[in-house]
């Protein structure tokens, strides 16, 4: 039954990780605190999706990674997109809107 | 881009894994300072960040299992684990791999001779284009469903054809070899001239026959050897090519030697020589070649590139309806039946017989496997029990339900694959041991038997299934039986002081059950197997072959024509008889129980009644006296009877009971062959073709009215026959040094082959019934032992609380009895449903026989019972106070 969830969210999720990514490169839980601010407390990754979600994007050459000062003077793992993973949020967010509309639509008739 | 991932990460495994660890421990790091700025204090803030967390490893192994090339490098790990596991406990290993090589090893074994005789194509050239080509025979006389060609038909199918490229016959002709003054009896080939041509058969030596003699009558006098032929007679001269050797008196060069995997075209039938089928006039006496009366030619033809069997078949029908208006007499309703070469194995008739074999066999063989499989589980959820801290450390450590399973599977596929490649071995061994048997396999039958049996792709494939099918069922329910189980129940447990789930040993004592019962099943087979060749070797065939001489004179084959013929054996038998020891010699055309069998057509009454097919055999005057067979009405064959006198036969009583219920049938006419007969005798009742086979009616002819020049000798002697072998041979080379003499043995020996089917079963399911037996007796052995081993704790407390060690050991053998009873009842449901397929190979004894069902239930309840006592008497020497101290 989780699998399911997982799923369903997993496009979602990918997308979510890229948006916060766009403006600037950011650690893990930075990340994650972004998401969690702009969706208003409606999505928290769980470090258990977050990183798998981030080595897997890595793998795809979405994202990339190096290894930076956090704010408190501790290594962090810093991650920002590619050409390629801004290519692949601009296709999200244009499914998303397919997908959303076509939604909204179902539901109003 | 995977591959490329796959490959970074593996080299770079360590220092990715250092990173990730780095990343989750800052990540809580940063997150515990969160909450301290957050007023939370340090302490409580690093466990709140733990928590939230949900575990370091955890989450690690939840990120490598995204990455690229986990997989392959999970699978590494797991086989590195898995060989050690095995390392670590050498005596599981070694029982199970052997366990599983026998029980592979019977599948493979079994499936290479199957394979070879029915999957393997042909070694020719292009055999999907090939067909074999029959004839059917008019509908009142259907003796059989396909028959051979003949010589002049098969000239005219392939002249007149427009669809076939290739048209070729052969036919098994036995020839007699002549070597340093003595010959032998050699299975041949008789081959139209383009035959290993037309095949692509490229010769080992030589260049094979020369096609442009090809029907000529007699002018090819070449033979070509089999490889086992060159090897075996000619010790493998390479300088044979060109040499003459002498068939049937007749000079003959070798023009070639056959490749090794090269048997001819009915599998597992080999001829040792072929010769052209122009020679057949000059080596034998009359000529079948031009006659269309003789259908002897097996047939096979090469469809040309896009033709279908349908266009062939209806392009040949054509020409044999031309050629049943043309020969109305000798092509009466002659028809043609094209089959594919790749569906005939042997002929029609004898592939349906193989195929019922095979399946049967390798039913059984499974089973056998099957066995093997649920020991192998037994012993790992045996054993599952001590690895249940281990496995729960595993999945604390994040090791995934999927994860453990699989690893636990790949332990399992070692093992099979260990298992297997034992049993490829086993099975090699065999092969090769077979092989050479059925070369040397020496019967007075007419044809040699030949396969090349081997471990091809086919038997590999099969093989691999085998693994992999056993793999999944021995492993599969204890790995998911061992990973379910609760996480903090595994790890609070002490190893050793509980007795297990009760599920489990539900399952472990199914297991032993059901081992039990398929055992007890082939035991039971077997015991019938063995039963039934007892039964076969004492049987009365009807006659007496005890003290008798026999030998085989091929005259024919040096040229004899039947009144010459008639005048030699008119010299040899009376000088035979004259001999110290002989009491009596006649002659006739073959011996019965040598699977020969003469069938024609016999109608009671006149010509104008429909005949009966019918076995048959000639024989001379005194043979009946010699063979002990009692005459029940009427005369025996004497003096009276010549070519010149009405014809007679003597019939046995099964036919006179057939042809004329409740009434005499001396002086009754039967038409045979266009001529009447008149009935002068009944005989008792015997054993003709096969001793299993059930009373049928038989006729004997006049060897003095139908003279045949070739005929077996047979003498019966006071005491032992050996001694008249000599001289029955001096005497024959004394009349003539040159004519072919065989099978001089005794008549005990020349009829055992009678026995080979049931000695062939009594061998495979003797054997089948042993390994199911040992088996099984491990398998409960195991399962007993273990529980004795897991309860050791419990009989030390009962012994402290005064139980004695009789009442100990009656508690570990009483569940022993009760699997095994159980195990005796189920399997004796299944044997009989399961013994009925067997009935067709058993011979005097019902497939319910009471007696061997008795036998079997006693000596499976004594084996079962020994596997159990044993590991009950170390019960009862268990001490109970380090029994108490071992937790």
């Amino acid at each position: 039954m989780g699998r399911s969830q997982t799923e369903l969210l997993q496009g979602t999720l990918d997308m979510l990780i890229l948006k916060a990514l766009a403006l600037e490169e950011m650690h893990g839980l930075g990340i994650s605190r972004r998401i969690e601010q702009v969706t208003k407390g409606t999505f928290q990754v769980k470090p258990g999706s977050l990183f798998p979600a981030l080595h897997r994007m890595e793998e795809e050459g979405w994202l990339e990674s190096s290894w930076g000062e956090s704010q408190n003077n501790r290594r962090a793992k810093y991650y920002r997109l590619t050409k390629k993973g801004r290519r692949q949020l601009e296709s999200e967010t244009e499914r998303w809107g397919r997908i959303s509309l076509a939604i909204e639509r179902a539901l109003e008739a | 881009m995977w591959l490329r991932n796959a490959v970074r990460n593996w080299r770079s495994r360590r220092r990715t894994d250092a990173e990730l660890d780095e990343e989750v421990r800052g990540y809580v790091e940063m997150l515990a300072q969160e909450k301290v700025r957050a007023g939370v204090d340090s302490k409580a803030a690093r466990r709140e960040a733990k928590m939230e967390l949900g575990g370091v490893e955890q989450v690690k192994q939840q990120t490598r299992e995204v990455r690229a090339g986990h997989f392959l490098e999970t699978l590494w790990q797991d086989i590195r684990y898995g060989v050690r596991m095995l390392q670590k406990n050498p005596g599981f290993t070694l029982v199970a791999v052997i366990t599983l090589a026998l029980g592979i090893g019977a599948n493979t074994a079994i499936f290479s001779v199957i394979n070879s005789l029915m999957f393997k194509p042909l070694p020719v050239k292009a055999p999907q284009e090939l067909v074999d080509v029959y004839n059917t025979p008019p509908k009142d006389e259907a003796v059989l469903q396909y028959i051979p060609l003949a010589y002049p038909d098969l000239e005219d199918y392939w002249s007149q054809s427009k669809l076939l490229s290739g048209f070729l016959g052969y036919a098994p002709a036995p020839v007699a070899l002549e070597r340093a003054g003595d010959s032998e009896m050699v299975p041949a080939e008789e081959v139209t001239g383009n035959y290993f041509h037309e095949l692509g058969v490229r010769m080992r030596l030589g260049n094979g026959f020369n096609e442009a003699q090809d029907r000529v009558t007699g002018t090819d006098a070449e033979a070509i050897l089999s490889y086992a032929m060159w090897q075996g007679q000619f010790a493998s001269d390479p300088n044979i090519i060109g040499k003459t050797i002498t068939l049937n008196g007749h000079p003959m060069t070798v023009a070639g030697v056959a490749p090794w995997d090269f048997h001819g075209l009915l599998r597992g039938v080999a001829p040792k020589l072929w010769i052209p089928i122009s020679m057949d006039s000059v080596l034998h006496l009359g000529n079948p070649v031009k006659d269309r009366g003789s259908q002897w030619l097996f047939s096979m033809a090469r469809l040309k590139p896009g033709v279908s069997v349908k266009q062939a078949q209806a392009e040949l029908q054509a020409i044999a309806e031309r050629l049943i208006k043309a020969y109305p007499d000798s092509n009466k309703e002659r028809n043609v039946a094209l089959l594919p070469a790749s569906q005939v194995k042997i002929i029609p008739e004898a592939d349906k017989v193989v195929s019922a074999t095979s399946v049967v066999l390798l039913g059984f063989a499974g089973l056998i496997l099957l066995i093997a499989c649920a020991n192998i589980a037994g012993m790992l959820m045996a054993r599952a029990t001590e690895r249940r801290r281990e496995i729960a450390i595993r999945s604390a450590l994040g090791g995934g339900r999927f994860r453990l399973v699989r690893q636990l599977l790949t332990e399992n596929l070692l093992l099979s694959v260990l298992g297997g490649g034992a049993a490829l071995v086993i099975t090699s061994l065999l092969d090769n041991a077979l092989s050479q048997a059925l070369m040397n396999l020496n019967t007075s039958l007419p044809v040699g038997f030949g396969l090349t049996i081997d471990i091809d792709w086919r038997v590999l494939a099969f093989a691999a299934m085998a693994v992999l099918g056993t793999t999944f069922l021995f492993g599969l329910i204890p790995s998911l039986n061992t990973s379910k189980r609760g996480l903090t129940e595994a790890l609070k447990e002490e190893a050793g002081a509980t007795t297990g789930s009760r599920g489990k040993h539900r399952l472990l004592n199914a297991l032993v059950v059901g081992q039990l019962t398929i055992s007890l099943t082939l035991l039971i087979c077997a015991g019938l197997s063995l039963r039934s060749l007892w039964n076969a070797s004492r049987v009365n065939p009807g006659f007496d072959p005890s003290d008798m001489a026999t030998a085989s004179f091929n005259l024919s084959l040096a040229g004899y024509d039947a009144p010459k013929a008639s005048a030699f054996y008119e010299r040899l038998t009376p000088r035979i008889l004259a001999l110290p020891g002989v009491t009596s010699a006649s002659e006739a055309d073959r011996l019965p129980l040598t699977f020969i069998d003469q069938i024609s057509g016999y109608a009671p009454g006149g010509p104008t009644q429909p005949k009966t097919p019918i076995t048959t055999a000639t024989v001379n005057t005194d043979y009946f006296k010699t063979m002990r067979i009692p005459i029940l009405r009427g005369r025996a064959f004497d003096d009276r009877d010549n070519p010149k006198s009405p014809p007679v036969l003597i019939v046995n009583e099964t036919l006179a009971k057939r042809f004329w219920p409740r009434q005499d049938a001396i002086g009754k006419v039967v038409s045979h062959a266009g001529k009447n007969y008149q009935v002068v005798g009944v005989t008792a009742n015997g054993k003709y073709i096969t001793l299993g086979e059930s009373p049928r009616p038989f006729v004997y002819l006049s060897m003095r009215q139908a003279e045949i020049p070739d005929r077996i000798l047979i003498a019966r002697t006071m005491g032992n026959p050996t001694a008249a072998l000599t001289s029955i041979r001096q005497i024959a080379k004394e009349i003539d040094p040159n004519i072919p003499l065989t099978n001089l043995e005794t008549v005990q020996q020349a009829t055992s082959v009678s026995l080979l089917l049931p000695r062939a079963g009594g061998a495979v399911f003797g054997l089948f019934g042993l390994l199911g037996l040992i088996l099984a007796s491990m398998g409960l052995y195991g399962v007993i032992a273990y529980t004795v081993a897991q309860r050791t704790h419990e009989i030390g407390v009962r012994m402290a609380l005064g139980a004695n060690p009789r009442q100990i050991a009656q508690l570990v053998m009483r569940r022993g009895l009760v699997m095994i009873l159980s195990g005796i009842v189920l399997g004796l449901a299944c044997a009989f449903a399961l013994t009925r397929v067997l009935s067709i190979m058993l011979y005097g004894v019902s497939a319910t026989d009471p007696l061997t069902f008795a036998v079997v239930v006693i000596a499976l309840m004594l084996v079962g019972a020994l596997a159990c006592y044993v590991p009950a008497r170390r019960a009862m020497r268990v001490d109970p106070m380090v029994a108490l101290r071992y937790e």
